[in-house]
C-alpha cells in the first residue's frame, strides 16, 4: 500500500469515526486496547513509524476493487435499542464515507458490531 | 422478523478469534511458547508464529513500562509473560461469537458478551432472582458468523418464595422482552436453569411481579 492510499484511508476512517460517535446511543467506539498495543508493537518490532490507528473503524477496498468495506465497532448506552443504534451508525458511516470517497453509497458496505453495552 | 438460518461463510477478514496466516490462533502460539518441554518445531520455522512471538515480547515490554517499578521482580519471571499480557487483552480477545441484529440481509452484529450482559440485567430485575452465567448461541450451529435466530441459556438463583416453573417463566419473559426492546436480537428459545436458592434477605419481594 502506498503512503497516499494510507493517508486517504485514514481520512475516511476518521470521518466515519466522527460520524458514528455522533449518533445518539453510541457511548464510544471500541477503544481497541489490543489494536493499539499491536500497532505500537508493530512499530517497535518492524521499526515502521505511523499514526495511532483510528479506534473502532476499519476501512478497506473490497476484493472487487470497487466496493469500500467499512467495519465499525462500538459500545452502546443502556436505554438505546442496539439494532436502532447500529442502523443509524450504518447510515451515518456510509454517508460520511461516500461523501469523502466521492462514490455512491451503494459502493460503501458498512458492517456494525456492538462490542459492549454501558 | 425474517428467518434465515443459512450460515454465512466465515469472513476471514473479520475473525472472531485472532488467527495467524498459518492457521494457528494467537493464544495457542503464546500458550505453546510458555509451556515447559521441547520447543514446537512449527514455531521454529513458521514466520507468522515468529512474528507473533516477537510481538508478544514487545507487548510485554509495553506492559512493563506501563506498570510501576515495584513489579519488576515479577516481570523478570518468563513463565508469567503471557499471563501478564493476557490479563490486559483477555476481554478484547474473548468477546464471544458475533450474533446478528436486525434482519437477515443486514450486516449488524452484537458480540455475545454484550448480549449476555443485557440478558443478565433483565433477569436481575425480576424480584427474587439473581442471574448467573449466560450463553447466547445460534439456533443453527455453523462456522463463523451465522445470521439467524439464537437461543439463550441462563443460570439463575431464585428466592424460595418462587415456584420453580413460575420463576423460569418470569425470567424467560424478561429475557425475551429485553431481546426485542433493548437489543433487536431474534431470540427463539430461552433455557432457564435454577441452580441455587437465594436467602430471604436477598429477596424481600420475591414473586410479586408477573
Amino acid at each position: 500500500m502506498t503512503t497516499e492510499d494510507s493517508s486517504s484511508r485514514r481520512q475516511v476512517e476518521e470521518a466515519v469515526a466522527a460520524a458514528a460517535a455522533g449518533v445518539p446511543g453510541v457511548a464510544y467506539l471500541r477503544p481497541g486496547l489490543t489494536g493499539l498495543l499491536r500497532a505500537r508493537t508493530a512499530r517497535l518490532v518492524h521499526g515502521t513509524a505511523g499514526p495511532e490507528p483510528v479506534s473502532g473503524v476499519r476501512v478497506r477496498l473490497g476484493a472487487d476493487r470497487s466496493t469500500w468495506q467499512i467495519e465499525v465497532k462500538l459500545t452502546t448506552l443502556t436505554g438505546h435499542r442496539a439494532v436502532d443504534v447500529t442502523r443509524a451508525v450504518r447510515t451515518a458511516a456510509s454517508a460520511a464515507a461516500g461523501a469523502l470517497l466521492g462514490v455512491p453509497e451503494a459502493r460503501v458496505a458498512v458492517s456494525v458490531t456492538v462490542t459492549g453495552v454501558l | 422478523m425474517a428467518l434465515n438460518a443459512n450460515p454465512v461463510p466465515p469472513d476471514d477478514d473479520l475473525p472472531d478469534t485472532e488467527l495467524l496466516d498459518c492457521g494457528r490462533s494467537l493464544e495457542s502460539v503464546w500458550a505453546v511458547h510458555d509451556a515447559e518441554g521441547p520447543p514446537d518445531p512449527h514455531l521454529l520455522r513458521c514466520p507468522h508464529c515468529a512474528t507473533a512471538l516477537r510481538e508478544l515480547h514487545a507487548l510485554d515490554d509495553l506492559v512493563r513500562q506501563a506498570r510501576s517499578a515495584d513489579e519488576d521482580t515479577a516481570a523478570a519471571d518468563p513463565a508469567r509473560l503471557t499471563a501478564r499480557v493476557m490479563d490486559i487483552v483477555r476481554l478484547e480477545l474473548r468477546p464471544g461469537r458475533s450474533l446478528p441484529l436486525g434482519e437477515a440481509d443486514e450486516d449488524l452484529w452484537i458480540v455475545e458478551a454484550a448480549a449476555a450482559k443485557s440478558f443478565r440485567a433483565a433477569a436481575d430485575a425480576v424480584p427474587g432472582v439473581r442471574a448467573g452465567s449466560c450463553q447466547v448461541l445460534p439456533l443453527t450451529p455453523g462456522a463463523g458468523r451465522v445470521r439467524g435466530p439464537v437461543t439463550v441459556r441462563l443460570e439463575v438463583a431464585a428466592a424460595l418464595s418462587w415456584n420453580l416453573q413460575d420463576v423460569a417463566e418470569a425470567v424467560r419473559t424478561a429475557v425475551t422482552s429485553a431481546a426485542v426492546q433493548a437489543l433487536g436480537l431474534d431470540v427463539r428459545a430461552v433455557d432457564v436453569a435454577v441452580i441455587d436458592i437465594l436467602d430471604d434477605e436477598d429477596a424481600p419481594d420475591g414473586g410479586d411481579r408477573g
